[in-house]
């Protein structure tokens, strides 16, 4: 069980004035169960990779394997492929319309054709695992907090229990606990369900510690796609690409050129403590 | 599927059309027009093809966008041709039942359609070669005489660039709400009519709000920069005609004789 790309290429306006290139020759595979951190500036053609995902870009050429499926390939049911690889938007609190919460969350699984019963029974797993109790249920969605509309709207995708869950800039626009508040729900999902995670975000921060494996996109292209202690061991070409590396990275490069003999491929706040306790220890 | 529109798309290229001031291109196109409606013989049609096949060519926009603006009009255009074809004129060619072609109706239906598509095609070359800024601004400096009846100019091309700016920004929130709601298993495209004008409340919804939200947001940012309507307001890119504009002026006036001379031969 994995998403395959295979040599995507996804160009714009093809043939005309505005022809631009967003994705160009991309090829990885997406693991089960995996935690992959898609990083790349803005522009670079990270927003058009993961619509191919789900199928809802089609490329130029190439093309994007569903475990071992071709889901362009004639026939091919899409709209049960939307359910299983679910894709949360960036700003997902703009898609809100249902009159209440409870009512919103079940639009997704009553698409994929379950019963009024089954529908509600997932839409209050899903609002509970995210954190929004019964009170919320018969609430408008217009009426709530910004951060608890984006759990709302995260909710409305959980509901149709994906296996695959892709999340364009969850974090865009949070407050910094609403920010910590979230990546722990998308880290928690991914450890107790077992669901694979990919998630987008032009932050290393963000990536760095939740990822296991990190793709990262410049200019339409894959540059990297690989551990992050890997990653950033290449801090110069992603400055070059207007990506930074973790902050505690950098401290870790500074802390060596100023002399102190500690590994420069750290990319937790956990693992630089112990390279110092380690380092200070020897001393 | 909403790229179709072509109002409001202007395509960027740089050519001799594209730099023309707007109000030359604004009078031009009046005077295409009104030429249109001037005319009704094989030459004026034949000098009105020529001069927009000239500026078409001279625009560097492929033809496909030309006639992009065409689609929206076709049933205009059959209504339009079919009544012509049926119900007027005396020299019946071919009958059916109390359906009747005539020849008087058949040159009329002709006509008539050409007329129509060059309209279309005409207006699209302007707004195809301008931007919605200049149109406006170019609409503004060419009405201001009305400002002298009272008649708030500024505002109404206030509005109207406001409007004409809001179209691809509303039409990509809608492509991004119809993409969000498909990936939660949306289904826009079967189904008879009330299940398909159902199926539209979850795009709408969210558009409507996010309109208004754009309004508001809108409003603010121009009342923090005192924006308080036209008096005494300048332009970072005042418009000025050069002599390109005044060629151009010259050919359009001779092209408008022509078509009126050609009411006579």
């Amino acid at each position: 069980m994995s998403i395959e790309l295979k040599n995507l290429t996804h160009i714009y306006n093809q043939g005309t004035a505005m022809e631009s290139v967003a994705v160009r020759n991309v090829s990885c595979t997406i693991d089960d169960g995996s935690f992959v951190g898609l990083i790349g500036h803005t522009g670079s053609g990270k927003s058009t990779l993961i619509q191919h995902l789900n199928g809802l870009e089609v490329p130029t050429s190439g093309t994007v394997l569903y475990n071992g499926e071709d889901i362009f390939a004639q026939g091919y049911d899409l709209k049960h492929l939307r359910g299983k690889v679910g894709l949360v938007f960036q700003y997902p609190e703009y898609q809100l319309f249902e009159e209440t919460v409870l009512k919103d969350v079940c639009f997704g699984p009553k698409n994929m054709g379950l019963s009024q019963e089954e529908c509600e029974n997932r839409a209050r797993k899903a609002l509970n695992s995210l954190g929004l109790d019964e009170s919320y249920y018969g609430r408008s969605p217009f009426e709530l907090s910004g951060g608890e509309k984006r759990r709302a709207a995260l909710a409305g995708i959980l509901a149709m229990e994906p296996e695959v869950l892709v999340l364009d800039e969850p974090t865009a626009g949070l407050d910094p606990q609403a920010r910590q508040e979230m990546l722990d729900l998308v880290k928690k999902l991914h450890d107790e369900r077992g669901i694979t995670v990919v998630l987008v975000s032009h932050s290393m921060d963000d990536v760095a510690e939740y990822a296991d494996k990190i793709l990262v996109m410049n200019n339409a292209e894959l540059k990297f796609y690989d551990t992050p202690k890997e990653v950033f061991k290449h801090s110069k070409e992603l400055m070059s690409f207007g990506l930074s590396i973790p902050e505690i990275t950098k401290i870790a490069h500074e802390l060596n050129a100023a002399g102190i003999d500690i590994p420069t491929d750290i990319s937790t706040i956990e693992e630089a403590t112990e390279a110092i306790l380690k380092y200070f220890k020897k001393a | 599927m909403l790229r179709d529109i072509t109002l409001g798309q202007y395509y960027p290229v740089d050519s001799c059309i594209h730099r023309l001031d707007p109000r030359t291109k604004l009078f031009g196109t009046f005077i295409f027009l009104v030429s249109l409606f001037v005319t009704s013989s094989v030459p004026g049609y034949l000098l009105a093809s020529l001069a927009l096949i000239c500026c078409i060519r001279l625009s560097r926009v492929p033809i496909s966008f030309m006639t992009r603006g065409l689609k929206a009009v076709f049933i205009l255009l059959l209504i339009s041709v079919s009544f012509n074809m049926f119900f007027t004129g005396e020299t019946v060619i071919f009958r059916l039942g109390f359906l009747r072609i005539t020849k008087e109706g058949l040159e009329l239906a002709g006509f008539m359609a050409l007329r129509l598509v060059y309209l279309v095609i005409g207006s699209s070359v302007m707004t195809l070669t301008t931007t919605p800024t200049q149109l406006t601004d170019g609409l503004e400096k060419s009405l201001g005489f009305l400002n002298r009846f009272k008649v708030p100019v500024h505002d109404i091309a206030m509005m109207m660039s406001i409007a004409l700016r809001f179209i691809p920004i509303l039409t990509d929130e809608t492509d991004k709400i119809i993409r969000a709601q498909k990936a939660r298993g949306a289904d826009f495209e079967s189904g008879n009519l009330i299940r398909r004008a159902k199926a539209m409340v979850p795009i709408l919804v969210p558009l409507f709000i996010a309109a208004f939200r754009r309004a508001s947001d809108l409003a603010l940012a121009m009342e923090a920069r005192c924006y308080h309507g036209g008096a005494g307001r300048t332009k970072m890119k005042p418009l000025k005609y050069a002599r390109r504009d005044r060629i151009a002026y010259v050919i359009m006036t001779v092209y408008f004789i022509l078509m009126f001379a050609t009411r006579f031969i």
